[in-house]
């Protein structure tokens, strides 16, 4: 029997242009612009630009290793527009919780400028086969990377459109071979209070430590990230190497990860231990489930205006219910937020 | 102290507590471009709460150095942290929340903080409105118990800090750390004084 899965996140044999068309893209866009050249003479670069780009890559720093720009360069480029618009990248890399850098919004973009990720290493280990230290390269070298343009919600109720560039975790996973006593999987992000200035006050339980269950980790839509828009993470997004974990707050997807550990008991999870009343394990991004303190029916899409908060409801799993919904399905999400 | 007039004018002091304002313009802060409104709210509320601060140092300080031009300045501080409060309202009700009646009710509902944070502020409003000599002198006795309400206000407003706060008490232990001492100063002279009352 034939099994199909669809990965909403590749695109439909439908929604790919045929190779032949591609190529003549460009011609056809040269006439349109001379046809319209009397009438409209700039528009022909922009009509370019939005017809083979979702978003807009931003620069990248000066300094990036040459493996790690390679890979960049190779990536598989989003070609589709997102149903909803892309966050600019001087909001998403301006607008940060990361208290590893300070707790306000601007401090990670100002405290985080110069944070020094080269060399990284990541210790793999618990249960799995292949337990080692492995340098960033190592674990990129395997995999091509892609373009995931992900909705983020925070569980402060604003939210983004980001797209990020990098591999599902699944195929990490596949490679260190998980033991058959594997039932969960642990981050840890870097502590390091001379790198890190915020983690000289004990403002969190230092170091960060986020986890998922091994079938959250398997699933396609769960992401190692190591840029976005197009080029390598900016430290304040958690460079160099981080978790997306879109249908999930985003205290879940840590950032700067120096270990991933493979578990047989659920790991005990910063936000979690802090208040367990107000930040589950799971953490699955509910309209029907409020934070104690506030409505998570709705979320604030940034950037907002002076004249418009820009509300707009929140989607039961952040919208990607049809990809994960199955995963909880015997579960009460009261009970498990 | 014998050279220093006897008071010194408001207005310089109304102005300088108007320059927050221009914070956002003045230093480009990113944040006030990118969410104004949580910006704003957060904003007029430190603003508000430092204010408050320095109106209630203002008795201490008179008592301290025995120049009396502190007091008058009270009333301008006072006006001025109203002021703040009253913005800090607005920003959340009109720039958070769009003036949505409906979504204030069932935000305010499942936020406790903001009870106490409206409560101060309904309790700052009488003092406002009689914050004018002729008010002052045609209350009497009463003014002076009527204005005590601000010590409430106080506990309301770090209340209503600490409980909207994500964690612990970061950002929200300096000034109540300085509103506790303001307010030791003021039990501890209350004490000293019944018991001079009863040596006497």
């Amino acid at each position: 029997m034939l099994i199909r899965h669809t990965d909403s996140s590749q695109p439909k044999p439908s929604e790919i242009t045929p190779e032949g068309v591609y190529h003549e893209r460009r011609r056809w866009l040269r006439q349109c612009g001379v046809a319209g050249l009397g009438l409209v003479p700039g528009m022909l670069p922009a009509a370019e630009a939005t017809a083979t780009a979702p978003y807009a890559a931003a620069p990248d720093r000066a300094d990036v290793p040459a493996f790690l720009a390679q890979s960049l360069r190779q990536r598989q480029r989003a070609t589709r527009m997102f149903s909803e618009s892309v966050t600019p990248y001087a909001v998403a890399s301006g607008y940060n919780n990361f208290y590893e850098f300070g707790m306000n919004k601007s401090d990670p973009a100002e405290y985080a400028r110069g944070f020094r990720v080269e060399p990284w290493r990541v210790r793999v280990d618990g249960e799995c086969a292949a337990p080692a230290d492995y340098t960033l390269e190592d674990l990129l070298k395997p995999h091509a990377l892609q373009d995931r343009i992900y909705r983020f919600r925070c569980v402060e109720a604003w939210s983004m459109v980001i797209p990020w560039v990098g591999f599902p975790l699944a195929d990490l996973i596949r490679r260190v071979r998980p033991t058959s006593k594997a039932r969960y999987v642990e981050f840890t992000t870097l502590h390091d209070p001379e790198r890190m200035p915020g983690q000289r006050q004990d403002s969190l339980d230092w170091p960060y430590v986020e986890g998922l269950r091994l079938d959250e980790a398997l699933h396609p839509l769960t992401l190692m990230a190591v840029g976005m828009h197009g080029r390598s993470l900016p430290p304040q997004n958690g460079a160099p190497f981080r978790l997306i974990v879109p249908w999930k707050y985003g205290f879940k997807s840590i950032k700067s990860i120096v270990r991933i550990r493979f578990t047989e008991q659920q790991p005990g999870t910063t936000w979690n231990r802090m208040a367990s009343d107000e930040y589950g394990f799971y953490a699955n991004v509910n309209p029907a489930v409020d934070h104690p303190r506030w409505s998570q029916a709705r979320e604030r899409r940034l950037p907002t205006t002076f004249f418009s908060p820009n509300w707009r409801p929140t989607l039961p799993f952040n919208g990607y219910a049809r990809d994960v919904a199955s995963l909880y399905r015997q579960m009460d999400l009261r009970r498990y937020f | 102290m014998s050279r220093m007039p006897a008071t010194l004018p408001g207005w310089p002091v109304a102005l300088l507590g108007l320059l927050p304002l221009g914070w956002p313009v003045l230093t480009g802060a990113p944040a006030f471009q990118i969410d104004p409104a949580r910006a704003w709210v957060h904003h007029t509320g430190e603003v508000a709460t430092w204010l408050l601060i320095a109106t209630l140092a203002m008795s201490p300080l008179q008592r301290l150095t025995g120049w009396a031009g502190w007091i008058r300045w009270r009333r301008v501080l006072g006006l001025l942290m109203f002021f703040y409060v009253t913005l800090h309202l607005l920003a959340f009700a009109g720039l958070w929340q769009g003036f949505d009646l409906e979504q204030l009710t069932v935000e305010t509902g499942k936020r406790p903080y903001l009870w106490l944070g409206l409560t101060a502020w309904l309790l700052l409003l009488p003092l406002a409105l009689t914050s004018t000599r002729a008010a002052q002198r045609r209350l009497g006795v009463r003014w002076k118990r009527l204005h005590q309400a601000v010590y409430a206000v106080t506990l309301l407003a770090v209340w209503h800090q600490a409980w909207a706060n994500k964690v612990g008490l970061a950002g929200v232990w300096l000034p109540a750390l300085c509103l506790s001492f303001l307010l030791a100063w003021r039990l501890w002279r209350r004490a000293s004084r019944k018991k001079a009352a009863v040596t006497r």
